[in-house]
């Protein structure tokens, strides 16, 4: 589903990806764990096509085609979602019409009727009960005021909503409580199938306990460090990083 | 080398001539107490000329494009099939209920409707108002908008043949709003249009001025609109300039607010090549309460020029002001608002913001806030803002779907309804809001 070959990428003239492989399948998990700054969002910003980062080397095929020559949203027409570690609030535009909007490009992507706003409510509501989101939320202005919390599990829902084939979810796990994290948990290994892979970065072992991932990677200095199996997250969260990490990175320090 | 430009003298171009000819004429001395109102109207005038770039109040308007085009002085409606038919067109939201139509700047009792007005309501012609309910109009016409004040208002007083009069009696609500809608339908006319609105103590109406073109004539309208609000009273008013990209417009609003009175004007302009608009209000009560809103979407070449005044000069009198403009092309909106707070005016809470969306590189915005307090125990906040939309914000809305023009427009649109959401006449608000929708997404770009 997804090839990443020898990806390079900067941000404001500063090389933060240097030559990371990864191979994605659909009906995986690959969870992506590292230290702080080792690259992680700029990897899942790189693959929803933010405008800041430049490519500068290495390829990324999705579906058999050039991801990184599509637009953001022919990259979510065809199925790509990031769940963004920072979401983004836009004032004065309510969390269900800029869902509709979204749903809807996508349905005329893929040849499929617009769904009205009735019929669009209707499954609002029904995905809020499933994740445990208040209704109150859906007709407030986008991630506007939400708590951080709210925010993350806002992510989950709108990924509920669009059902991509291809979900990259940055650390939508920091800042839930329990319940959240359950519920959000819940949500994506509801929607995990043979048609659809997952990308899961996060800090915390405990995620990988509800998601279970089928592959772990250890990202150091923008680079793949080590790759594993669920056993690997286990083992960092004993031992830490520093005996997996780039050189590089080491000599940082 | 010497070049002589002609029209360059202070009150260049057609108008010595409009003033000389309505000076002779039989409307100019109708209305025997009016005529000294006019002779200071033509004085003033003539002193003062129209505004030069160096005036502090127009510093950033030229008002070139009226002093050089030759227009003619509109003696009579141009009352046609077209007009008719744009008159019961042009409903900005008001369906059915009390309608005055001006034509030209003349008051067409044809195309007018007095349906829903209560019983008491005087609602029609300024002109037939001045004759006929003289004990009305004489104490407050050229009180409020004063020959003498601005060049434009002095042409008006001098010049003016017609307009909307509107009175409420003490105690009467007139709860369907009253549309006074204006279509100029004449090339190269100037029309000087001049509305007095009266609401005695705890009174209450609404009142939409609209301004709309059935053609694409070239026309410039210098317009002067006087409101006395009583005591108690509230007077609702929207004015929505749609005209078409061949019109000229100058305004003044000038507005009395008497103690525990009740003020609202929500200005929304999308058309007219050149808008000007004057608001004053005077707060002249206690408690007496102003709420200005604005919205501007300007594109192309157009220039839109709010110059604003609330004047607190009695205590305890709250003032919202709230000024929102998106602009495209090579558009130039002016913002300049002064709150003054005079000695008296103790305990005032007067807030002012003016937000304005840059779409454009080569648009531009200049504004203004300009407060100024004479008063000790007052709360008084200001605020400016110029700005782009947020990119993090279109990446978002593209990262879901949503091509860069739509995620813009959704964008632009939540801009807008941000001020929308304060006007006060829910069937304008709706209308506006309707036709912003279309204009920004359903057409799926802005132009
Ligand atoms: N706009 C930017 N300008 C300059 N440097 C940037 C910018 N964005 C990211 N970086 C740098 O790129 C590096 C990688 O950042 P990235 O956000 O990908 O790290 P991360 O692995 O997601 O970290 P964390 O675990 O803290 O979320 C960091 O050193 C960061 O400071
Ligand atoms: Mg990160």
């Amino acid at each position: 589903m997804l090839e990443v070959k020898d990806l390079q990428a900067a941000v404001a003239k500063k090389p933060i990806l240097k030559g990371l492989s990864l191979s994605v399948k659909a009906g995986e998990v690959h969870a992506i764990m590292g230290p702080n700054g080792s690259g992680k969002s700029t990897l899942a910003q790189v693959l929803a096509g933010h405008p800041s980062y430049e490519v500068t080397g290495g390829t990324v095929t999705y579906e058999g085609k050039d991801l990184l020559a599509m637009s953001p949203e022919d990259r979510a027409k065809d199925g790509i979602f990031l769940a963004f570690q920072y979401p983004v609030e836009i004032p004065g535009v309510s969390n269900s019409y800029f869902l509709r909007a979204g749903y809807n490009e996508i349905r005329r992507h893929r040849g499929e009727p617009e769904v009205d706003v009735m019929d669009f409510n209707k499954l609002l509501k029904e995905k809020s009960k499933v994740l445990h989101i208040d209704e109150s939320l859906l007709n407030r202005p986008v991630n506007e005021g939400f708590s951080g919390g709210e925010k993350k599990r806002n992510e989950i829902f709108q990924l509920a909503v669009l059902e991509p084939k291809l979900a990259i979810l940055d650390e939508t796990d920091s800042g839930l409580d329990i319940d959240a994290l359950r519920a959000v948990s819940d949500g994506v290994n509801r929607l995990r199938s043979k048609d659809r892979a997952f990308i899961v970065v996060t800090h915390y072992q405990r995620l990988l306990n509800y998601i279970v991932p089928d592959f772990v990677h250890v990202l150091s200095a923008g680079r793949i460090v080590k790759s594993g199996g669920k056993e690997l997250a286990l083992e960092l969260e004993k031992r830490g990083y520093d005996w997996v990490k780039a050189p590089e990175a080491a000599e940082a320090r | 080398m010497t070049t002589a430009t002609a029209g360059t003298v202070a009150t260049g171009g057609c108008w010595p001539a409009h003033l000389e000819a309505f000076e002779k004429s039989a409307a100019f001395r109708r209305v025997p107490w009016a005529l000294d109102l006019r002779k200071t109207g033509l004085a003033s005038f003539r002193e003062s000329g129209f505004p030069t770039p160096s005036d502090e109040e127009w510093l950033y308007t030229s008002v070139e494009p009226i002093t050089s085009n030759a227009f003619r002085q509109s003696l009579a409606p141009n009352v046609d099939g077209l007009v008719a038919n744009h008159a019961a067109r042009f409903t900005f939201g008001l369906k059915g209920g009390p309608r005055l139509v001006l034509v030209d700047g003349f008051f067409s009792r044809e195309l007018s409707s007095f349906e829903g007005l209560p019983e008491g309501v005087i609602a029609g012609s300024l002109a037939e108002a001045m004759e006929s309910h003289s004990d009305l109009v004489e104490p407050r016409l050229g009180r409020l908008a004063r020959p003498g004040s601005t060049s434009f208002v002095s042409l008006n007083t001098a010049l003016f043949q017609d307009g909307a009069f509107l009175y409420v009696p003490p105690g009467r609500v007139v709860d369907a709003p009253i549309l006074v809608l204006h279509l100029s339908h004449a090339s190269y006319v100037a029309s000087h249009p001049r509305h007095l609105f009266v609401l005695g103590e705890g009174a209450q109406a609404s009142v939409v001025e609209a301004w709309a073109s059935p053609s694409c004539d070239l026309y410039f309208t210098n317009a002067v609109t006087e409101a006395d609000v009583a005591r108690g009273a509230a007077l609702r008013s929207a004015r929505i300039e749609a005209e078409s990209g061949n019109a000229f417009q100058i305004a003044s609003t000038q507005v009395r607010v008497a103690e525990g009175g009740f003020y609202q004007s929500d200005v929304a302009v999308t058309g007219a090549e050149f808008f000007r608009h004057d608001l004053g209000v005077r707060l002249e009560g206690e408690r007496a309460e102003a709420r200005l809103f604005g919205l501007s979407v300007a594109s192309g070449r157009q220039h839109v020029d709010h110059h604003t005044v609330i004047d607190h000069s009695k205590p305890n009198c709250p003032s919202r002001e709230y000024y929102k403009a998106i602009l495209t092309g090579r558009s130039r909106v002016v913002f300049n608002g002064k709150v003054f707070v005079r000695q008296d005016a103790q305990k005032t809470d007067a807030k002012q913001t003016n937000k304005n969306l840059l779409l454009s590189e080569d648009a531009r915005v200049d504004t203004k806030p300009q407060l100024e307090i004479f008063a000790d125990d007052v709360k008084c906040t200001h605020g400016a803002t110029v700005g782009q939309l947020d990119e993090d914000m279109v990446y978002y809305c593209r990262t879901r779907g949503l091509s860069p023009e739509v995620a813009r427009g959704i964008l632009t649109y939540a801009f807008a309804r941000d001020a929308l959401q304060h006007f006060a006449i829910p069937a304008v608000r709706e209308h506006i809001d309707q036709s912003l929708y279309q204009r920004l997404l359903d057409a799926g770009r802005f132009a």
